[in-house]
């Protein structure tokens, strides 16, 4: 929108002004009025503000960094709010003289409560300080209202905050008396179990079982080699007795034989073979060799002669086979017992096991119940210190910044708005209908329109030319006109001029 | 010069030519001139411009206007017809100056042909004529010198519409009607001729009539026609007599 076309339409949208000057003048004049009248019925409101300092920046708090729990105004805003606008605060607000006078309808004075809340704005106005405002068409309520909001919040909070500390240090201290008893519990049961298990450690338990384990295969070696000693024995014992009876026999044979052949070597000296000497020993000897060789014989005939014969041999053999079996049977009982032994240990490493985990219980049960205990003992001297700081008033404390201050103006829209608004409404609203009017019309009202849409040269743009007579009569048209805007102005500015004095 | 005076109708006299004056030399149309004239305060009434008036912005468009048509035809004279859109559209405003601007030079002279039969308005230049541009060409009678009137403004004459108003359009196509136009503009090199003619949007006139022009040009007012309108009426002239447009405020 360049400058050409905006003083063109300055031009066009006065003199469309100057053309329907009496509309646009009785149409301004008529929006004004209407916004008079709505500025008579609007009702004035007077803001009442004040705020508060919460202080908690007092020597206490770094002091006790991490002691006692000092509130901190971020969450505090919401905290204000809430107990400010508690239905207990206004109840009490509601129930002095501006609002409720003798009505005691509950429904009606939940409303006035509900209304007021929605009313009175709480709001943060930086750190440490917090804005209580609140707007009612008259000054005393709202003065009273902000007055007494305050000072309620003030007296509850401390008496809040107080109760508050003092709930929460007992609660704690109960809490701390229970987990002692806990605590000595679970040390109680630790006791009795530690008292009852004598089973000893598990690693002990293994070391037996391992030991044992040991011995058994080293005795069943040794049992197995004792078996066999007694098999070999009871076998030789056996074969000595049999070979004892059959050598006797032999022996005799063989020194008869012995005996013969050396009388016969000796008879040969002296005698051919031919002696019958010779030839009876011969056949003697024969004889003999054949006797030795045929064991029927040797026995039958050797009976009587054997039991007589002592072996020491055998009873050596015999002795020793006693003796091994003795051994033999040590290491069986021996190993009988080992072996229950085993079992008994076996059954004491199970036992072991589930009472270690018993134990493992107990401990657990003790150690956590401990560090609670501390940790509740900790907290509750942090109560006890953070409810000391509240009966000494040294937490955070709301102190007035800014009292209250009885509201002399309204604010926000008063009437003398709505007079002026008027005028700038009666004077602005005819020029947007005239320019709004001259867009949307399509008849064309600037020359370079034909130029731009049509292809045609524009030879010249006549200025309106007035004449004399014309001018004559548009002297009295204005003055006309004039008279007449003079007349609704001050009729506008009298109406408003007594609305604001008397009214 | 022997203009018949008729000292009966006071400063507002009917000036009408004889036949015997019809060639007429520059010192004859400056002594023409110099009969009567109007007085200033006469002309800034009839919203007529001149030489002496205080807008002179007013004054210089239509001596812009009028020498942009003088170097469309290189110095000789012609027939402008002027048209507006509607009616009291300013086709009669524009074209009385326009004549009136032609008169303003010492050396020219301009003629008005009033050709708003219907609603004649040049009448307010020239009381009491009683023959006019319809009932010559009604009644082969008359002489053209008989409808020529002076106008009480130096160098500038007037054709009036004439009293017989119910002439149509088929009297614009006539032979005598062409000779007319060729007659008024043959006679003086000189002379040039405006014809105002009835709004071209509302009959058929004006595009008859612009057959028999040099030029035309359109009167768009202000605020009172849309595109369209003008459109069509731009449209309905011979794109090669059609100079321009005049916005008219």
């Amino acid at each position: 929108m360049d400058f050409v076309f905006i003083l063109q339409l300055a031009r066009a949208g006065f003199r469309e002004l100057w053309l329907h000057r009496y509309a646009a003048l009785f149409g301004g004049f008529s929006i004004a009025v209407v916004i008079l009248l709505y500025g008579m019925f609007w009702q004035e409101k007077y803001t009442v503000s004040t705020s508060l300092y919460a202080d908690q920046q007092n020597i206490i708090a770094p002091l006790l960094q991490g002691q006692a729990q000092v509130t901190t105004v971020e969450n505090q805003l919401q905290v204000v709010r809430d107990l400010m606008l508690s239905n207990r605060i206004l109840e009490q607000i509601v129930k002095g003289r501006d609002y409720l006078n003798e009505v005691d309808d509950p429904a009606e004075q939940s409303s006035i409560i509900n209304d007021l809340r929605s009313r009175v704005e709480v709001r943060s106005l930086g750190k440490n300080y917090i804005g209580v405002s609140f707007a009612d068409v008259s000054p005393d309520r709202a003065y009273n209202l902000v007055t007494q909001l305050v000072d309620l919040f003030i007296k509850e909070s401390s008496a809040n905050k107080r109760g508050q500390s003092k709930q929460a240090f007992l609660f704690i201290e109960k809490q701390v008396a229970s987990y002692k008893e806990q605590l000595r519990q679970a040390e109680d049961r630790l006791k009795e179990f530690n008292a009852s298990n004598l089973d000893g450690s598990e690693g002990r338990v293994q070391g037996n079982i391992e030991g044992l384990r040991q011995s058994i295969a080293d005795l069943e070696l040794d049992l197995g080699q004792a078996s066999e000693r007694v098999k070999s024995f009871e076998f030789q014992v056996t074969q000595e007795d049999r070979y004892l009876s059959r050598k006797a026999r032999s022996e005799e044979f063989r020194e008869r034989i012995a005996e013969a052949v050396t009388q016969l070597d000796n008879l040969k000296l002296s005698y051919t073979s031919r002696h019958p000497d010779v030839i009876a020993l011969e056949e003697h000897i024969k004889a003999l060799r054949g006797a030795a060789s045929e064991p029927r014989s040797l026995g039958a005939s050797g009976d009587s002669t054997v039991r007589g014969v002592e072996n020491p041999v055998f009873d050596e053999l015999r002795g020793a086979l006693a003796s091994a079996k003795v051994e033999r049977d040590t290491l069986t009982n021996r190993l009988s017992s080992m072996r229950s032994r085993l079992g008994e240990e076996r059954e004491r490493a199970s036992r072991i096991a589930e009472r270690d985990a018993e134990l493992a219980e107990l401990t657990r049960d003790y150690s956590v119940t401990k560090g609670l205990y501390e940790d509740l003992l900790n907290s509750k001297e942090k109560a006890r210190l953070s409810m000391t700081l509240d009966i000494e008033g040294q937490g955070v404390t709301y102190k007035i910044q800014e009292p209250a201050k009885y509201p002399l103006f309204a604010s926000g829209l008063r009437f003398i708005h709505f007079a002026l608004a008027g005028i700038v409404a009666a004077i602005v609203a005819p020029i947007g209908l005239i320019i709004a009017y001259i867009f949307l019309d399509p008849r064309i009202r600037f020359s370079n329109a034909l130029e731009e849409q049509f292809d045609v040269p524009l030879l010249g743009e006549i200025p309106h030319l007035v004449s004399n007579p014309i001018q004559r009569m548009r002297k009295v048209d204005v003055r006309l006109f004039v008279f007449m805007g003079l007349v609704c102005a001050a009729l506008y500015a009298s109406t408003a001029a007594f609305y604001l004095i008397w009214m | 010069m022997d203009f018949d005076q008729n000292p009966k109708e006071g400063s507002r006299n009917i000036v009408r030519l004889d036949e015997t004056e019809d060639r007429l030399s520059r010192q004859q149309i400056r002594e023409m001139a110099d009969i009567y004239h109007l007085a200033v305060e006469d002309l800034d009434e009839k919203k007529i411009i001149h030489s002496k008036m205080r807008d002179k912005k007013i004054l210089n468009v239509f001596r812009d206007i009028r020498t942009k048509l003088m170097q469309k035809v290189g110095g000789k004279n012609f027939t402008l017809l002027v048209t507006s859109i509607s009616q009291g559209g300013g086709a009669t405003f524009v074209s009385t100056n326009l004549a009136a601007s032609f008169a303003l030079d010492h050396g020219k002279t301009a003629l008005i042909v009033d050709c708003n039969i219907y609603a004649p308005s040049n009448d307010q230049l020239i009381d009491g004529a009683d023959l006019g541009f319809s009932d010559y060409l009604q009644d082969p009678s008359i002489a053209m010198e008989e409808i020529i009137y002076a106008t009480g403004i130096p160098r500038l004459r007037l054709v009036p519409a004439g009293s017989a108003t119910d002439l149509g359009p088929e009297y614009y196509t006539s032979y005598r009607m062409q000779q007319f136009v060729e007659e008024l503009q043959g006679r003086y090199a000189d002379r040039y001729v405006v014809i105002d003619a009835p709004p071209i949007g509302s009959t058929a006139d004006a595009r008859i009539l612009a057959e028999l022009c040099d030029f035309v040009t359109v009167v768009v007012p202000y605020g009172m026609v849309t595109r369209e309108q003008v459109k069509t009426a731009i449209e309905s002239v011979p794109s090669d007599k059609l100079v321009g447009v005049i916005f008219n405020n």
